[in-house]
C-alpha cells in the first residue's frame, strides 16, 4: 500500500465482497480505472488437512478429504486411495473402476456446471443461471441415491466402493444422458450464442501457453491456451486407456475459450457415463463384497504419487507411510493454488470491472487453494 | 550430513529419481530447466527427523521437486535432504514462489533469494512451524486484532 500516490487509489477485495464468492481476499491498487498491482491474501479457510492426516487414522481422515473442494468430493477421495492402493500394491475389480469412473465423470459435470452457473449470476442472466443449476441438481439428486450425500458423499474405499449400483439408479442415469442433447441446446443458447455473454468474454484475459506452463496451470485452463495435456491420456489411470475420447484444444487462451471448453467437456463427460452404463447394465448383478474394517487399513511402507485429472486441473497426492496405521506424510497438489499466482498477471492492466470475469474464467475455487 | 530411517523410494510412474546435495540439486534443476522441463509440477517437504525427541528444529528435511517437460513429455524427480536453508528456484520457476512460502509457513524452511519470503496460510503472529515433528499442539492459540 506504500506505493498509493495522489493518482492511485487502493482497494480492498475481502471475503465477504460479493465476487469472490468464497473466502479469499485481494488487495488491488487502482490506476484511474486500470488494475496496476494485485496482491492475493489466502488462509481464511486453511483447514489444515495435510496435519490432519498424519494424526488421525487412515479411516478417519476419508471422510475429511472431500472438505478440500466441496465441488469435487469424488476425485479427492479417488486421488488419496490410488496413492494408498499403489503403495499396497492392490488392484481394483473391474466393476469398482467403472463404477470410480462413472461417477467420477458425473461429478466433473456437476463442478463445470455450477462454475457456468456462477458465472451467469455474475452476467446478471438470472434465468439462464438457474438452467444450469437445475440440471447440476439433477445429478446432486442421482448421488444422493448412490451414497446417501449430495455435496460429500464418502462413498469410495480402500480397495474399491461401498455399495453396489442398482439397476433403478442406472436406468435413471441413463435417462439423463438420453434427454441431455435437447437441454444441451438451451444451454449453448445461454452461452455461445449470447451477445452480452461474447461481449464480456471475448479477447479478455488472455493468457499464452508459455506463460501457463510456467505458471503450473493444468487442465482446461491449459487446454485453453493451446497445449493438449490431459493427464487421463498422459498417465491413464482406471479405464481412462480402454475408453474412446479426445479432450478438445483451442488456442486463444482468452476467457471466452475457457468458458467454452468447460461445456465441451460436459458433452464427452456425458459420451464416457454413457460407455460405462452400456457395461455396468449388462453385468449389475455382479458384487464387491468388502470385508476391510476402516480402522484396520495399514499400508506397506514406502511412498507413492498419484496424478488424477481433476475439473480445475492436476490433482497431486504424495503419501509417505512407515508400515503403521497413521500415514507419516501426506501432500496434496490442488491446481486452483497455482491459478491465483496467474491471476495476478493477467489482470494487470485491465478494468476492475473485468476482474469478476477473469476470476471465474479460471475457476479458482479458494477452500481448495487453503487446504 | 546424517540420514537417518531412509524409506524406500518406488517411482510408480516410471520417472526417474535423483538423490543430489542441496548445491548440487540446484545446478541440476538450472540445467534441467534449460534443457526443456519448464513446468514444476510440485514441490513437497518431509521432516526427517524421529518422533520421540524434543530436539528443536530436527534440522533435517527432505525436498522432492517434480518436473514435467511439455515437449518430450517427460517427468523427473530430484530430491535433496537440507538444514533448514535452500537456495530458493523462484527465479527458475515461477510457480515455485508461492510454494516456498507455503513451506517456509508450515515447516520452517528458509528459501535465500526469494522475493517475499512470508507466512501464507497461518496468521503472522503464529508461533511455530505446525508441520514440524517436535511441533506440540497448545491448548489454544488465539487471534488477536479483529
Amino acid at each position: 500500500m506504500r506505493e498509493v500516490t495522489k493518482d492511485k487509489i487502493a482497494v480492498k477485495i475481502e471475503p465477504n465482497h460479493p465476487i469472490t464468492r468464497d473466502m479469499i481476499g485481494f488487495d488491488v491498487i487502482l490506476d484511474g480505472e486500470k488494475i496496476s498491482k494485485i496482491n492475493s491474501n489466502l488462509g481464511f479457510s486453511h483447514k489444515g488437512i495435510e496435519k490432519a492426516g498424519q494424526d488421525r487414522y487412515i479411516g478417519q481422515y476419508l471422510p475429511a478429504i472431500e472438505k478440500i473442494d466441496y465441488f469435487a468430493p469424488f476425485f479427492y477421495s479417488h486421488a488419496f486411495l490410488s496413492a494408498l492402493e499403489r503403495l499396497s500394491e492392490i488392484e481394483l475389480p473391474l466393476y469398482a473402476q467403472y463404477v470410480r469412473v462413472l461417477t467420477m465423470e458425473l461429478n466433473r459435470i456437476t463442478s463445470h456446471l455450477s462454475n457456468l452457473g456462477r458465472f451467469m449470476d455474475v452476467l446478471n442472466c438470472r434465468s439462464a443461471a438457474f438452467h444450469f443449476f437445475n440440471m447440476q441438481n439433477e445429478i446432486l439428486n442421482i448421488f444422493e441415491k448412490i451414497s446417501g450425500g449430495r455435496i460429500s458423499c464418502n462413498y469410495y474405499v480402500f480397495g474399491g466402493v461401498k455399495n453396489n449400483i442398482c439397476r433403478e439408479i442406472l436406468t435413471e442415469i441413463l435417462n439423463f444422458t438420453s434427454k441431455f442433447k435437447e437441454k444441451f441446446k438451451i444451454l449453448q443458447g445461454f452461452t455461445k450464442e449470447n451477445p452480452v455473454f461474447l461481449d464480456r468474454t471475448r479477447n479478455k484475459g488472455i493468457i499464452d501457453t508459455q506463460n501457463a506452463l510456467e505458471y503450473s496451470i493444468t487442465g482446461v485452463n491449459l487446454r485453453a491456451s493451446g497445449l493438449n495435456l490431459d493427464f487421463r491420456k498422459e498417465k491413464p489411470y482406471l479405464l481412462y486407456d480402454k475408453l474412446e475420447f479426445h479432450a478438445p484444444t483451442v488456442f486463444e487462451g482468452d476467457c471466452y475459450s475457457r468458458f467454452a471448453l468447460r461445456l465441451d467437456e460436459i458433452k464427452i463427460s456425458v459420451e464416457l457415463v454413457k460407455q460405462c452404463l452400456d457395461w455396468l447394465l449388462s453385468n449389475c448383478e455382479e458384487k464387491c463384497n468388502l470385508e476391510i474394517k476402516l480402522s484396520d487399513i495399514c499400508p506397506k511402507a514406502g511412498a507413492a504419487v498419484s496424478f488424477t485429472e481433476g475439473p480445475r486441473g492436476l490433482i497431486m497426492c504424495h503419501v509417505v507411510s512407515d508400515g503403521g496405521k497413521k500415514l507419516k506424510r501426506v501432500k496434496w497438489r490442488t491446481p486452483s493454488f497455482y491459478s491465483i499466482q496467474i491471476l495476478e498477471k493477467a489482470l494487470i492492466g485491465l478494468n476492475l470491472a473485468d476482474f469478476a470475469v477473469i476470476f471465474d474464467s479460471l475457476d479458482i475455487n479458494s477452500s481448495e487453494a487453503d487446504r | 550430513m546424517c540420514r537417518r530411517k531412509r524409506l524406500e523410494y518406488r517411482a510408480f510412474w516410471g520417472e526417474i529419481i535423483m538423490e543430489l546435495e542441496a548445491i548440487q540439486a540446484f545446478k541440476m534443476l538450472n540445467n534441467l530447466k534449460n534443457k526443456g522441463f519448464i513446468t514444476l509440477l510440485s514441490l513437497m517437504a518431509e521432516d526427517l527427523s524421529p518422533i520421540e525427541t524434543d530436539i528443536s528444529g530436527g534440522e533435517n528435511f527432505r525436498l522432492t521437486y517434480t518436473l514435467y517437460n511439455p515437449v518430450l513429455k517427460e517427468f523427473k524427480e530430484i530430491q535433496t535432504i537440507v538444514n533448514a536453508e535452500m537456495r530458493s528456484v523462484s527465479t527458475l520457476f515461477k510457480s515455485a514462489k508461492y510454494d516456498e512460502m507455503e513451506i517456509y509457513d508450515l515447516f520452517g524452511i528458509k528459501f535465500k533469494n526469494h522475493p517475499k519470503l512470508d507466512r501464507i496460510f497461518l496468521d503472522k503472529n503464529f508461533v511455530g512451524h505446525p508441520l514440524r515433528n517436535n511441533y506440540k499442539m497448545p491448548e489454544t492459540q488465539t487471534k488477536k486484532g479483529y
